[in-house]
């Protein structure tokens, strides 16, 4: 008799002890997401793609600020990066952006139509799974009172199992697809930084990789720039002018030898893009302590006196031996 | 272990329960589906689709808002910081490297002209541009006398709900944002905000 009360205890347990290692699971799951999703990343470049995926790139065609690599974008993440610098928190910076671009401009679910049931579905599941939970056992602890009359009631005890594992099983399978579900839509595309020059995720167009290579510019990644320039002149050969920006980048790389390799045909041409190549030649050969570089910078001067950087070329003379 | 008499101690399961069993497992079914259902929509909208009728975010949400900060650096290596003093304010937004910019700055030099002595000002952002470029850009149109404050973050043009270049913004003698206008502006719709705002006329 023991033994037989033993074995049905076993039987008894085993879909509760199923359900509870789901729920467990469920609950592991969830902890990993949610520290993964919602804790701070080491980095603050990482930070800021964070924040950026949770809004709306207001020049584009469904794409967050993290994704785009639109002019308002890449300033939209200058303005992130500088909040997060004075410590504002990611809400704060999200209701920054809604004062100026409006509700529309925040990629997080709202909180009203069909937003609203992904808030509640979850909480809703969770309940019903806890009253259902507690309903079984209650009911345990009646027939453990009572166990005639539950053997009457029940039947063999397997016959009744297999659909409370499947309510509590289904129930921690909900749960535990809503919540991770849910942290994705919060830190939706929180794509990596642009992947610089990455296969996939690499620009198509000319227009494409100057805009990168602006942007790169911008960022001081001077090297970077004259790759994205080098891309660019792949599609686009005959640019003297893609050719006399990468020739300045090179030169701002520190790579003087290389730019005034890629000026020199060009200050020698007589195209729109002397100007700038002869001031790029003469700089390089000066960074080379050249002596053609007084002669460079003043047949510069001299063609081109009222450049915007004739002043700055006339002191730099000045300081040259 | 079971005794062969067994089947009749224990009676099959009334319908009722079965019925119940069947219930609760189609409960669970629909709110699985349900779920799903608002995943989708979630998901859908997360890609930017922000459904009908939608026109996307817009700086429009600043009207009738206070002006945001404008202050920095200005093209002539002065220092600029815009404050309410009774004026109404054009702002726009430029840069070198923008084409319709290069029509629009013509016809804003032009209205700042028409419009000198009405308590009306002129006030651009240079974004993301470089001092050198910009300069000369204007040098080449021949556009004088334009305060410019760089911007080369872009960070004065977000401030300002800019969602590209050029955009026009007019602020009122309040320091109110009352207008914006996407684009190149016309120096229609300028002048007539600027009736609307100064209460005055141009001269023509």
């Amino acid at each position: 008799m023991d033994r037989i009360e033993g074995g049905l205890m076993n039987r008894r347990r085993l879909p509760f002890a199923l359900a509870v290692g789901l729920a467990l699971l469920c609950a592991a799951a969830a902890a990993v997401l949610v520290a993964r999703g919602a804790g701070q990343p080491a980095s603050l470049d990482a930070r800021v793609q964070q924040v950026a995926g949770t809004l709306s790139c207001p020049a584009c065609e469904a794409e967050s600020v993290a994704a785009s690599n639109a002019p308002i974008a890449q300033s939209m993440r200058s303005e992130i990066r500088q909040q997060l610098r004075q410590g504002q928190t990611p809400q704060q910076i999200r209701s920054w952006f809604r004062n100026r671009y409006g509700d529309q401009v925040v990629l997080l679910p709202g909180s009203h139509g069909p937003d609203l049931l992904l808030w509640v579905l979850p909480v809703v599941v969770l309940l019903g799974g806890t009253a259902a939970g507690v309903a079984v056992v209650r009911r345990r602890r009646r027939d453990r009172v009572r166990p005639v009359a539950a053997v009457a009631r029940n039947g063999p005890r397997q016959a009744v199992a297999p659909w409370r594992l499947a309510v509590v099983g289904c129930t921690c399978a909900a749960v535990g697809a809503a919540v991770p579900a849910l942290i994705m839509t919060h830190t939706a595309s929180t794509q990596p930084e642009q992947a610089t020059l990455s296969s996939d995720l690499a620009p198509a167009t000319v227009a494409q990789w100057q805009s990168l290579a602006g942007s790169l510019e911008e960022q001081d990644k001077y090297a970077a720039a004259v790759a994205a320039w080098r891309k660019a002149l792949q599609l686009h050969p005959q640019s003297a002018a893609m050719r006399t920006s990468m020739a300045f980048d090179l030169l701002r790389a520190g790579q003087a030898a290389k730019a005034e390799k890629v000026a020199r045909p060009i200050a020698s041409g007589n195209g729109s893009q002397q100007a700038m190549a002869l001031l790029v030649l003469g700089l390089a050969q000066r960074n080379q302590h050249d002596p053609a570089a007084v002669h460079t910078l003043r047949a510069f001067l001299h063609r081109y006196p009222h450049h915007p950087a004739a002043g700055q070329v006339e002191r730099l003379l000045r300081e040259m031996p | 272990m079971r005794s062969p008499t067994r089947p009749l101690d224990q009676p099959a399961p009334p319908r009722r329960r079965a019925a119940a069993r069947r219930l609760g497992i189609l409960a669970v079914a629909v709110a699985v589906a349900l779920l799903l259902a608002a995943l989708g929509v979630a998901v859908a909208r997360g890609s930017g689709d922000t459904g009908p009728g939608a026109t996307g975010p817009t700086g429009e949400a600043l009207d009738g808002k206070p002006a945001p900060t404008l202050a920095g650096t200005t093209l002539d290596g002065g220092h600029f910081r815009l404050r309410p003093d009774g004026k109404v304010t054009v702002v726009n937004i430029w840069a070198s490297w923008c084409g319709p910019c290069r029509e629009e700055l013509p016809t804003l030099a032009q209205v700042q002209h028409r419009w000198q002595g009405h308590d009306v000002r002129l006030v651009t952002i240079n974004t993301k541009d470089g001092p050198v470029a910009a300069r000369s850009f204007l040098h080449r149109l021949h556009v004088r006398d334009l305060l410019a404050v760089s911007d080369p973050q872009g960070r004065l043009a977000v401030a300002w709900g800019a969602t590209g270049v050029p955009e026009t913004v007019v602020v009122d003698r309040h320091g109110i944002v009352r207008a914006r206008w996407l684009g190149a502006v016309q120096g229609a719709w300028l002048d007539e905000e600027l009736q609307r705002w100064t209460g005055s006329r141009a001269a023509s």
